[in-house]
């Protein structure tokens, strides 16, 4: 078993590392090949990355969601591993557009932070994970902490569509949906394009990394079963 | 069905008296909150902000933290006293045991909620007694928001070992949606504002209610079965 | 109406830039570092050499 998982981790590796140069490529089609937007200058282009960190880190917390209400019903436990897997790598996501959110805020909007729906959403699911992560550290009996982590997950992914409800009804200041309208896109081609390979990289990374912690998970089993198996010995 | 719901009131009373006898929580929980009140008038500039306009924000912050008190030392209690396990052996619906669980909560912190507000009128100065079955109604539907979800993760936590901090630290995004919702409406209440102003958020909060209550009913047995 | 020059804030554009990978090839980095240490451990409770 402990073998698999180091293939496991070992691919991984292999799908982070081609994200990465996937980035590396973004950043030279950001920088060099999509044009300046002229209300917001250069640094418009941080939304390249805010946005496609936003989707990884939604995409890391719906499949948190779904892999519990998978969990309670099937009782695998590898989907009980996925969630804890998921759950981590949404907090990094979480922390890369917790950051570029505030320093594209500050010289567009003129403010550090604003309570607009995505930067208020990507905070409750920072919190979410965080909570998530902190219970599953407090229970040690793996199948109890499975269970309860399940639950949490469950109540988080509702809380969601909630927490946008509100922030909705507050009727806030974040710019018009550029991207999703129906009718059509109202971004220039080159840079819809750019945005759009961005969030393909992005979501590779987030493949890449839950792989990773995945089979880490795996091999941390392993090494706790066979600690178990050698005091039982002893 | 009535056999549920007698058994649902049955586990409830039992709480409750327990509670009465002991009144640890209701007392910490209405003590705390008239500190929270007394801090919160020293903390604020009487002549930068009128209290009405603070009004709602004291009076929920208030409520919020008030309930967590309370959560906590009800379930804290009952760990003490080893009571659930004695229910848990007996073939007593797990949904059945949540429900009366959240009506005993329901009781301690709409209690707290009752003695707080007088209070609240009375440091703040604040005329409430014309809004007062639209506030009624609004908390009552907060409330039953978060203590639903407060429950079962006051269930969980008691498991862990920092339960105090646990409790919050989970429990605090699921407050927010009922306290924005508390918030607006009885800002909209004070002002004397239309109902149709309030729809939105009222609907808002009954949806959130049937949602988690549902929700946290099945959730139970994952909770306290192995 | 002549075209107004864009703003002046490739400042920002750096910044996040630089912090963006920095976090993600941090978290990438501390989880490899796991991993290697989780097969150290194992490979001596085997009392097998590891080759990776």
């Amino acid at each position: 078993m402990a073998g698999d998982a180091r293939a496991i981790t070992r691919r991984g590796l292999g799908i982070s590392v081609a994200a990465l140069l996937g980035l590396a490529g973004v950043y030279v089609l950001a920088l060099a090949y999509t044009p300046i937007e002229l209300r917001q200058g250069p640094a418009q282009k941080i939304f390249y990355l805010h946005v496609p960190a936003a989707w990884s880190a939604l995409i890391a917390f719906s499949l948190v969601g779904v892999t519990s209400a998978l969990y309670l019903w099937l009782h695998d436990p590898r989907l009980d591993r996925f969630a804890a897997a998921s759950a981590e790598v949404g907090v990094a996501f979480s922390a890369v557009m917790l950051t570029t959110g505030p320093i594209w805020a500050k010289p567009i909007w003129g403010t550090w932070w604003t309570w607009d729906a995505r930067l208020t959403l990507t905070l409750f699911l920072f919190f979410l994970f965080i909570g998530y992560l902190a219970l599953r550290a407090a229970v040690h009996d793996p199948e109890e902490r499975a269970r309860f982590s399940a639950v949490v997950g469950i109540l988080g992914m509702l809380l969601v569509p909630f927490i946008h409800l509100s922030v909705y009804l507050f009727r806030t200041l974040h710019p018009q949906p550029v991207v999703l309208k129906p009718s059509a896109p109202s971004l220039p081609p080159e840079m819809l394009r750019t945005l759009l390979i961005s969030a393909g990289v992005f979501t590779l990374l987030y493949a890449g990394l839950v792989t990773i912690r995945y089979g880490l998970a795996m091999l941390e089993e392993a090494r706790d079963e066979a600690a178990e198996a050698a005091d039982a010995r002893a | 069905m009535p056999e549920t719901l007698r058994l649902i009131l049955a586990i409830a009373g039992k709480d409750i008296r327990a509670e009465l006898r002991s009144r640890t929580a209701l007392l910490s929980a209405v003590v705390f909150a008239a500190l929270v009140l007394v801090v919160f008038n020293f903390a604020r500039d009487p002549t930068a902000l009128a209290a009405i306009d603070l009004a709602p924000s004291v009076l929920w912050v208030t409520f919020a933290l008030a309930a967590m008190v309370a959560l906590n030392r009800a379930f804290t209690v009952e760990r003490e006293h080893g009571s659930i396990d004695g229910l848990l052996l007996a073939p007593v619906p797990r949904g059945a045991l949540f429900l009366g669980k959240l009506l005993a909560n329901l009781a301690f912190v709409g209690t707290v909620e009752a003695v707080t507000l007088p209070l609240f009128v009375l440091f703040f100065d604040v005329d409430l007694w014309r809004a007062l079955p639209g506030i009624v109604g609004v908390t009552a539907l907060a409330t039953i928001g978060f203590v639903s979800v407060g429950t079962i993760f006051s269930a969980m936590a008691v498991r862990t070992r920092f339960a105090e901090l646990m409790l919050p630290v989970l429990l605090l995004p699921f407050m927010v949606p009922p306290l924005i919702g508390a918030v607006q409406v009885t800002s909209r209440l004070l002002a004397d504002r239309p109902l149709s102003e309030m729809l939105g958020w009222l609907r808002l909060l009954a949806l959130y209610d049937v949602v988690f209550v549902t929700l946290c009913t099945m959730a139970f047995s994952a909770v306290v079965d192995e | 109406m002549l075209a107004p020059e864009p703003p002046h804030n490739a400042g920002y554009l750096v910044a996040a830039y630089i912090v963006a990978p920095v976090i993600l090839v941090g978290y990438l980095g501390m989880l490899w570092r796991r991993v290697v240490k989780v097969g150290r451990a194992d490979g001596r409770a085997d009392g097998r050499t590891e080759s990776s």
